[in-house]
């Protein structure tokens, strides 16, 4: 090779990285109107097992819409915040996502969603349950549609309380009667009666609401216009709090409550340490797969509520971001996986339950008679229908106990910061009150939103006993 | 003359092709990082350009602070790591017999991948029914709360770093054991040294240049580390934990890029400072050892 030649090369080897690297960068830029046949991007959360499902709905949404393509792409429940963040910073966020209420909210505060009222028209808010559809309504704006939902069903280990000298029928169904007896559970066994996370995921923010504590309020600011304040150092909440820290304290609660959220509850149900978990009714195939002595011990029964006797509804929403290309198809493409034929489809072959009003008087969702089925698949199978069952009965009159607000998120976990210090550093609860209460000051003042994003419905009649189905009916 | 010039361009043209790579891969993302810290929220919306104020919260954060201290705290890894490595290598380089065959054993925690090797130290430091508090309570004592309570967090996290680190440092001072004449040893030997007295005179200057390394690669390793407290107190109060997982927090759990590529920046002039002061004195006490 002459010098030209050698020179000549070189330059093309460092030339080619550089323009690969920059073509591969203008990938993730906003080319709208130039490029319409560029697919649709779906991110779904943790649906890998329903592949079939979400191929099907897709070749029907391509047949549907001429020249539209979708590529779909799933995601692990512990990595959408991760991938998507990451995946926005280079420009590249998927047009059309599938996230949970909790997530959701935190994106909606960076200004992630486009407003799909003018894509889809006021009408499409009617076909969906308000509980759910209320979630993606924020500022005046739908900022998401429900998709599919899931509410609890608790899980006892029989033997468990047995251990522990209680029945099906004395077991507390409010998280009041639960922690109450806690210590003494523990005590009497080394094992645990129940957790929730406290700390890390806490489910205290959505409990407060759930049990018709409010922890914020409104107040008229100099100009006379209505901003919200924290009411989280109340009296109310601290009492109720205080439980929770007290019961901690006496052993009633497992440490892991505090720093390994939701995970901790299915683990230690599974290795015989927690007598009852609040839990999606899908966990029970887990449990059977698993566990199987586990699953021999365990009853299905109504969810543990709040002194609202209302049981939370956790919603996955469908959005479209800011960096599609397309909105209008993106927001066709949401509508068209939310549509009834679409949730019905994914609720046959899932433990999930649909968002669209209609789908709900479906006979999937009525009780299962229990004299039908014998064998263990058969078994595991009819458990499962009741679990579906008995959260589908809830889903009436359930709620989504996640306030519309952008700032949500920051609320909550500064909520967290603050009780995982108290539960673990001793830090007095008065103490991380008044400071997390400033705190959440400081942020909802450069917030926007008000009090009707906040979840308040009243108390169901008898609300305090039980859920709405009676105590031991779904294991008869 | 030009045939000379020729001749002298001609390594740089084969180090262009990796001078580029690398120029795109570090230089331009540590332009990004530096564009970022002076940025607020971009992710969805688009750059917003805040200035230095990033910084002034960063510096102005107790929290921030309280992970430094931790990050330093957690340098008391460190002395001990070369000191088990180094005993390691003096085990393994001695010549016993079958002392050459813990090499191997010795080095698997290295090439076992850190998740792996912090998910079995959480199952021993389990706090109801792990290994370690087992056996305290079987002698009597009360178990300790290795996962959720300061300092312990940083305790157990410090533990998987040595587990996992040892065997590689152990290597590289088994590389500089043999590079120390064995007639130099015999001939102190000989002298009448004792077999301390030809370690601390002979074996040790000889080997001072790979302490110094093992010293500042792991002094590095230990201010950035992360994996070890992700996965043992993921969960854990922030404050118990040191600055890599705060700007992880940041980053991907606030998704609050500019501040964390603000403590990013920091974390880096912080190690590059004490990398800076370390090294001239090392050097210092090298060159008054060879006086």
């Amino acid at each position: 090779m002459d010098r030209r030649g050698f020179i000549a090369a070189a330059g093309g080897f460092v030339a080619l990285p550089l323009i690969g690297g920059t073509l591969l960068s203008m990938g993730g830029c906003d080319i709208s109107g130039t490029k319409p046949s560029r697919p649709l991007q779906l991110w779904t959360l943790a649906l890998a097992p329903f592949e079939a499902f979400i191929l099907e709905q897709i070749a029907k949404f391509e047949a549907a819409n001429p020249g539209a393509r979708v590529e779909w792409t799933d995601v692990p429940f512990d990595a959408i915040d991760r991938k998507l963040l990451a995946s926005a910073a280079a420009g590249r966020a998927p047009d059309v996502v599938n996230m949970s209420d909790r997530t959701f909210a935190r994106f909606v505060s960076m200004g992630a969603m486009v407003d799909l009222l003018p894509l889809v028209g006021q009408e499409a808010r009617a076909t969906f349950l308000p509980g759910a559809l209320r979630i993606g309504e924020i500022d005046g704006k739908l900022l998401a549609v429900p998709w599919y939902l899931t509410t609890q069903t608790v899980l006892a280990n029989t033997a468990m309380l047995a251990a522990g000298n209680i029945t099906l029928k004395t077991l507390p169904r409010t998280w009041a009667g639960l922690l109450a007896i806690a210590p003494e559970f523990h005590k009497a066994t080394g094992d645990y009666l129940f957790s929730i996370p406290l700390g890390y995921e806490s489910d205290l923010p959505m409990m407060f609401l759930a049990e018709g504590l409010v922890p914020l309020r409104e107040e008229l600011d100099g100009s006379g216009k209505p901003r919200l304040r924290s009411d989280l150092d109340r009296p109310a909440i601290a009492e109720y709090l205080t439980k929770w820290v007290d019961c901690f304290r006496a052993d009633g609660l497992p440490r892991e409550s505090v720093t390994e959220g939701n995970a901790h509850q299915s683990r230690m149900y599974q290795e015989r340490r927690l007598a009852v978990i609040n839990i999606g009714p899908n966990f029970l195939k887990r449990i059977s797969d698993v566990a199987p002595g586990v699953f021999a011990e365990t009853a299905v029964e109504p969810p543990i509520v709040g002194a609202l006797g209302r049981s939370h509804i956790s919603v996955m929403v469908l959005a479209v971001t800011r960096q599609t290309t397309n909105a209008l198809l993106a927001a066709k493409l949401a509508m068209h996986m939310a549509s009834a034929e679409a949730q019905l489809e994914i609720c046959r072959r899932g433990v999930v339950l649909p968002s669209v009003i209609s789908a709900l008087d479906d006979p999937m969702f009525q009780m299962p008679d229990p004299r039908v089925l014998s064998d263990q698949a058969a078994e595991v199978k009819r458990r499962i229908h009741t679990g579906q069952a008995v959260t589908s009965r809830a889903l009436r009159d359930g709620t989504a106990f996640t306030a519309s607000l952008e700032c949500w998120p920051d609320l909550r976990r500064a909520f967290e910061d603050g009780f995982k210090k108290v539960l673990l550093d001793g830090r007095p609860l008065a103490k991380m009150l008044k400071e997390t209460s400033a705190e959440w000051d400081r942020i909802v003042a450069t917030s926007n939103g008000d009090m009707s994003a906040i979840p308040r419905p009243e108390p169901l009649r008898g609300a305090g006993a039980m859920g709405t189905v009676g105590a031991g009916e779904a294991n008869r | 003359m030009s045939s000379l010039r020729h001749k002298a361009a001609t390594p740089y043209l084969f180090l262009l092709p990796a001078l580029a790579v690398r120029g795109v891969v570090y230089v331009y993302s540590m332009g990004r990082v530096v564009y970022l810290t002076m940025t607020r929220d971009t992710t969805f919306v688009g750059p917003d350009f805040i200035g230095l104020d990033n910084y002034a919260t960063v510096l102005s954060s107790g929290q921030f602070w309280i992970c430094v201290a931790n990050s330093f705290a957690y340098l008391l890894v460190t002395p001990v790591l070369i000191a088990v490595s180094l005993g390691a290598a003096l085990l393994v380089d001695s010549g016993l017999r079958g002392a050459n065959t813990l090499r191997l054993p010795l080095f698997i925690p290295v090439v076992t991948p850190t998740i792996v090797a912090a998910v079995a130290w959480r199952l021993v430091f389990a706090e109801d029914e792990g290994l370690v508090n087992s056996g305290l309570r079987a002698l009597g004592f009360d178990g300790i709360r290795w996962l959720t309570e300061r300092p312990w967090t940083l305790v157990t996290a410090m533990t998987v770093t040595l587990w996992k680190g040892f065997g590689f440092y152990m290597m590289v001072f088994v590389a500089g054991l043999l590079a120390v004449p064995r007639e130099l040893r015999e001939a102190a030997m000989i002298d009448g040294a004792s077999r301390l007295g030809v370690f601390r005179l002979v074996v040790l200057p000889a080997i001072w240049p790979s302490i110094i390394l093992v010293f500042l690669i792991s002094s590095i390793s230990a201010l950035k580390v992360f994996d070890e407290l992700f996965v043992t107190v993921k969960g854990v109060p922030i404050e118990h934990q040191t600055i890599v997982p705060l700007v992880y927090e940041y980053a991907f759990g606030r998704g609050n890029f500019g501040i964390a590529s603000a403590m990013g920046i920091v974390l880096f002039v912080i190690i590059l400072a004490f990398s800076m002061v370390h090294l001239r004195l090392a050097r210092k006490g090298e060159q008054e050892a060879a006086r």
